[in-house]
């Protein structure tokens, strides 16, 4: 019980400390919004023929609003923050702490990523309304099993940017793969759903983790089915799963190796 | 029960070395050479409980890597540790509910957020309960004289006030043992000398161990009962600070300017550098010969000064004059 209060305390300190940059998330409302009316505006064009691989235009748009919806708004800069503290030298705070290093940065992140899903929620509906219209055929009793597909989605992505980060106690410069990450989330999900890939490529992308970050969530959200969701969000959980294994075991393999900067 | 056992404490690692040159750089990429350091070779050593340890040495000596070591951040090479009777690697957590560390150079405040609200925080982490963490705030407090600015962000505020919400921060669950790096980095004299009375109420009060490093002389000088020298990642010298300050700690240095070019008095115990013509001068006073208040004295009876600081000499030149005189005791 103690334990679990730690970390609820931990969220929510890290909420009062999010409130604070204000500055950095109008920007990136700012930012959201450009990327997807120029998005749309794009979209406008290629739907001039009718619908494509399933998607109808305005399902398209309402995808390419969640996946990004989960980028920005979900997304953590975990991976940075993990790299400061390593160079600066303030993890041997973290690391000194009777908490356990990975499950702090998760609860540190919670409250930023709390923050950020319902201030991006009310852009990102307001938005899709705007542009588009109303999604075709949603409806309210889909937004739980959404919400949990997303809730997955942030979890995978946090462990993935964690696991990269933790790279950065062996390694000098770890830059690289975020970049490889990141350019694999593009293709595999992010701005295009898993159907639009060559036939060849879409069992592979399946099969990876990176698409069940943003194809799951943006694809159920557009096209919710019980049918759907038991296809889709069972493996979200499995990889959710795998990932947080492998980060703790990355994690107690990796802080043997540490090297603390300034001593 | 010890509050610091080590045996043989030994941690290296690997760094990755490059010669200069674009071609090198090609060639470390194709084919990366390592070079092993040994950043502690070998530290044995026992701190009793209640003891007050100056752990000094000159930077990269290693002082930061073993007090890692000893709160269970670094994993050691090889060699035993026993803090407080706990194996920092084994029993980190159950250890870190019972030692409190200050890094002077890092913060564990939240910048944008009060101090009341990373004491918060640090009360949930340590497991206090919220009755048990009002008073402690309020006790630590009163000691550190935080109630004006307890609620202004941390950001907001000077390095003194950090430092000492830092300090009372590492002090929130009541450690047996506290570690302090460095923790009068960069404070003004007045503010360093509080913190100092702090930690010794500390130590006075509750017993709290303390173990210190630092590279201002007088930290050593007013707080501490033991201090140990580190060099190379090897303790050099092991000695009581009562006896460090008659062989080294009582030098001071006096640094005196006049209006007119004065030809300085020759004294027992002082030696003098005239600099400027006669219009300044360094005075190294060894106030075991001669007390500092007399030579005082003799510089204003010459007239004409318009300015004088007394300083202690820097860390480096004492632990200098500490590695010479090792150097000629060992044959």
């Amino acid at each position: 019980m103690k334990t679990l209060r730690k970390y609820a305390v931990i969220a929510r300190i890290s909420l009062q400390n999010a409130i604070h940059y204000r500055v950095a998330t109008i920007s990136a409302f700012l930012f959201y919004t450009l990327f997807i009316y120029v998005f749309t505006m794009l979209w406008k064009a290629i739907y001039q023929e009718g619908s494509v691989h399933g998607y109808s235009y305005q399902q398209i748009v309402w995808y390419l609003i969640m996946t990004e919806f989960v980028g920005f708004a979900c997304g953590t800069g975990i991976f940075r923050t993990m790299n400061e503290d390593i160079k600066s030298g303030s993890v041997a705070y973290l690391l000194g702490r009777p908490t356990h290093y990975v499950f702090y940065q998760l609860a540190n992140s919670s409250g930023q990523v709390l923050i950020n899903a319902v201030s991006f929620g009310f852009l990102a509906a307001l938005l899709g309304l705007v542009l588009v219209g109303p999604l075709p055929g949603f409806h309210p009793a889909s937004l739980p099993p959404v919400c949990l597909s997303v809730v997955l989605a942030v979890m995978i992505n946090f462990f993935f940017m964690m696991l990269i980060g933790l790279s950065s106690f062996i390694m000098e410069e770890n830059f690289a793969l975020f970049l490889i990450y990141q350019k694999l989330n593009f293709m595999l999900g992010m701005f295009l759903p898993v159907e639009f890939l060559p036939g060849w490529l879409q069992p592979v992308a399946k099969s990876l983790p990176f698409s069940y970050m943003y194809w799951a969530p943006g694809k159920l959200f557009v096209n919710y089915s019980p049918t759907l969701f038991w296809q889709l969000v069972p493996r979200q959980a499995a990889w959710a799963a795998v990932l947080i294994v492998l980060t703790l075991l990355v994690y107690r393999a990796s802080v043997r190796r540490l090297q603390v900067n300034g001593g | 029960m010890k509050a610091i056992e080590t045996e043989n404490l030994r941690k290296s690692y690997r760094t990755r070395v490059k010669a200069e040159g674009l071609k090198a750089s090609f060639r470390a990429l194709v084919k990366p050479e390592w070079r092993e350091i040994e950043a502690v070779r070998g530290v044995s050593l026992e701190v009793e409980q209640g003891e007050i340890v100056a752990f000094i040495g000159p930077n990269g000596a290693g002082k930061s890597t073993f007090i890692k070591m000893l709160c269970g951040i670094l994993h050691p090479t090889s060699g035993e540790i026993s803090v407080l009777g706990l194996s920092p690697i084994k029993e980190r957590r159950r250890l870190s509910m019972r030692i409190g560390t200050v890094f002077g150079q890092k913060s564990q405040l939240w910048l944008h957020l009060p101090a009341v609200d990373s004491f918060t925080l640090l009360a949930a982490i340590y497991e206090i309960d919220d009755k048990e963490k009002k008073r402690r705030v309020s006790e630590l407090s009163e000691l550190f004289e935080l109630g004006d600015f307890l609620q202004t962000p941390v950001r907001k505020l000077s390095l003194g006030q950090r430092i000492r919400c830092e300090v009372a921060a590492s002090l929130l669950h009541e450690p047996e043992l506290l570690f302090l790096d460095e923790p009068t980095i960069g404070l003004d004299v007045v503010v360093k000398q509080t913190i100092r009375e702090l930690i010794l109420r500390q130590n006075r009060e509750r017993g709290t161990t303390v173990f210190l490093t630092s590279h201002d002389p007088a930290d050593i000088e007013h707080l501490c009962n033991r201090a140990v020298v580190i060099d190379h990642g090897d303790i050099v010298l092991d000695s009581p600070v009562e006896k460090l300050k008659c062989e080294y700690l009582g030098k001071k240095l006096i640094d005196v300017s006049f209006s007119t070019p004065q030809a300085l008095p020759e004294l027992d115990g002082v030696s003098s550098k005239a600099e400027a013509g006669g219009l300044k001068a360094t005075l190294t006073v060894d106030t075991g010969i001669r007390p500092i208040g007399e030579v005082m004295e003799r510089l204003s009876l010459l007239g004409a000064v318009t300015d004088i600081t007394i300083s202690n000499p820097p860390m480096e030149d004492i632990i200098a004059a500490i590695f010479q005189r090792e150097a000629r005791r060992t044959p």
